[in-house]
């Protein structure tokens, strides 16, 4: 028995060991088509927002082709996970981002800067909970305990939706604004290469590490459908 | 006719999709239908507490089916039609209404918009609460769901919902104070003065607020204006105006002193922090109506002057142990004020009995398309404290 424990913790320990070695780095460009508005798509209920200046800036901030996370998930070794606290801010009536990846076990910051209360919640299974009403200024702060996405909506104001991308992985990254990525430090090992926004399809592939290589993927993403 | 408004909107949006460059057209939709379980007590009946009196025992169906579309045409113009099938009266699942078929106009960076058509009116912040998920009780408020002796056919009648007058092929059973599905015909000009602080609207319809008049009905006029003031975050309050007549379209006998119209003065508030709610409505309702007397088969030689007050209250908590889980509490109470002669039916002079009601309920978001409401209500007719029109609802509404 005790022989077992211990070859159990060698083992565990030979595969942090293998993934804390290396230091790889991976480079490329996301590929995205253009996004058309589509002709069918879910509303939001009675009262669609007007798109003033404000909003048409936040949209563009919040933009898809902006805001893709690139991510590289272990398969052969488990690594040590840092929180990444983020903030997410309501202004105008809109989350900023309305999609932003963290680590799992961050927490997340909600600011509200309207002049009005927003009442953040989450129905997502795993990761329910809700804020309450909460007033301008305010900051209160939720930790994801949660892996994959967490939807986030408010109470008060139907048009207002997030998405919050939880990881087990402490490698990962935003498109840069030229449309390129890059991850550096990465140990040696056997990856899942991940792209994703909500209004892309999930990419994903397969992928090797070793021996300090820098590896250039481009990633070609579709709309969903 | 209505059949008729939804082909013309169907061929509508049909043009305006076909319209050579607008191929990239979008179309925004959301749909939600509610499946309910139900019980009434021994004096339910649709007029009372929206139970039909042929089902009071308890029953299980699909009540409610919604399809709702937003068509952004340009960056000015906006097409909104809303098909509704609902149980006719309480009964079977065979009404269909459009409770919206409008063009708004809303010129790029503007605060104002007009908007045209069928729309949901601007008295009072029900009228707003159109989709499930915004209302925290499934039955309607007094002012909106209980019929009170003034039928938009007849006029004042005693004992409206005793005796029944068939009329068009149907019973005439009164009506509410403020048509219950809260839509109207007409143009709308809504002005966000300050979009945190202040917004005013005011509405040209062709009916006052306690009547649906057909769309293309111009034998009335109502209009009405609403003023928007948030003092706080916390704090939302409104003021609502309308003036209208109704009645023009009855075809019995008899000749009437004055047009039939209706005074509606209301003020509502919304209150929250954190996890709780406060919300209520006051509603004061001034009628100048000609009395019918079915005995006779005509109109009393002079109208009366009726009013009447309704109030409504609820305190909401949500549970911030049980994310998507919240419940309420809410006290109505209905009173009428007493008729011109004091020779009525009723004690004290009055036009009609008052009434009081106890709302809980229980909701639960199960997850962003499901939401779950158990509602309990206990309503007492003053004077009739036998009368039992308690009811038990539950209803699961699906929405996308």
């Amino acid at each position: 028995m005790r022989i077992t424990i211990l070859l159990v913790l060698l083992l565990g320990f030979c595969r942090v060991t293998n993934a804390q070695s290396g230091n790889n780095s991976l480079q490329g460009k996301i590929l995205i088509p253009e996004i058309s508005d589509k002709t069918l798509s879910r509303g939001t209920g009675y009262k669609p927002e007007a798109l003033t200046e404000e909003k048409k800036r936040l949209d563009r901030l919040n933009a898809p082709e902006k805001n893709i996370y690139i991510s590289l998930h272990p398969v052969n070794f488990v690594p040590e996970l840092q929180p990444t606290d983020v903030q997410i801010t309501q202004r105008s009536k809109t989350f900023l981002p309305n999609f932003i990846a963290i680590t799992q076990g961050s927490k997340v910051y909600f600011l509200n800067e309207d002049e009005h209360y927003h009442n953040i919640h989450s129905l997502t299974p795993r990761a329910r909970f809700n804020i309450g009403r909460r007033p301008p200024g305010n900051v209160y702060a939720q930790k994801i305990t949660k892996v994959g996405l967490v939807q986030l909506g408010c109470d008060i104001h139907a048009e207002m939706a997030a998405v919050v991308l939880s990881l087990d992985t402490p490698y990962f990254t935003k498109i840069s604004a030229d449309g390129t990525y890059e991850l550096d430090h990465l140990p040696d090992g056997q990856y899942e290469l991940r792209a994703f926004h909500p209004l892309f399809q999930p990419y994903k592939e397969q992928i090797q590490l070793e021996q300090g290589k820098v590896v250039n993927k481009d990633i070609n993403l579709r709309p969903r459908t | 006719m209505k059949f008729l408004l939804l082909k013309l909107a169907l061929c509508g949006l049909f043009m305006v999709v076909s319209l050579p460059g607008r191929s990239q057209i979008a179309i925004r939709w959301n749909a939600w239908a509610d499946v309910e379980w139900s019980a009434g007590q021994e004096n339910s009946h649709y007029y009372y507490n929206q139970i039909h009196k042929d089902y009071r025992d308890a029953r299980v169906g699909l009540s409610e089916a919604n399809i709702l579309l937003n068509m952004q045409i340009d960056t000015s113009f906006r097409l909104q039609v809303r098909g509704q099938l609902i149980r006719k009266y309480g009964a079977g699942l065979r009404q269909f209404n459009l409770p919206a078929a409008n063009v708004r106009y809303a010129p790029g960076n503007q605060r104002w918009s007009v908007t045209a058509g069928r729309f949901v009116a601007n008295f009072g912040n029900f009228s707003e609460k159109q989709h499930p998920k915004d209302r925290i009780f499934i039955n309607f408020p007094l002012s909106y769901a209980y019929y009170v002796n003034i039928s938009p056919k007849l006029g004042f009648v005693e004992e409206m919902g005793e005796t029944m007058i068939p009329l068009d092929g149907e019973a005439q059973w009164g009506s509410t104070l403020v048509y219950y599905a809260a839509y109207v015909n007409g143009l709308r000009f809504d002005w966000k003065i300050n979009p945190e602080k202040l917004e005013w609207s005011m509405a040209l319809t062709n009916a006052a607020p306690n009547m649906l008049a057909p769309p293309l009905d111009f034998g009335n006029l109502g209009i009405s204006s609403r003023l928007t003031l948030r003092p706080g975050y916390f704090w939302q309050q409104g003021f609502s105006l309308s003036y209208g007549t109704f009645l023009a379209d009855s075809s019995l006998e008899g000749e009437i002193d004055s047009a039939p119209r209706q005074l509606l003065v209301g003020t509502d508030m919304q209150l929250g922090y954190g996890f709780w709610e406060l919300s209520g409505q006051l509603i004061g309702a001034f009628y100048r109506t000609p009395q019918y007397l079915p005995d006779a088969g005509t109109f009393a030689a002079a109208s009366q002057n009726l009013h009447s007050l309704a109030m409504d209250i609820s305190l909401k908590y949500e549970f911030p142990f049980l994310s998507g889980v919240y419940a309420a509490y809410g006290f109505e109470w209905l009173t009428f004020g007493q008729k011109d002669e004091s020779t009525t039916a009723y004690p004290e002079g009055k036009w009609d009995h008052p009434v009081v009601r106890h709302n809980m309920a229980l909701g639960y978001k199960l997850n962003r398309f499901l939401l779950l409401r158990i509602n309990y209500m206990q309503q007492r007719v003053d004077q009739h404290p036998a009368w039992a029109q308690n009811t038990w609802r539950s209803v699961l509404t699906v929405h996308f």
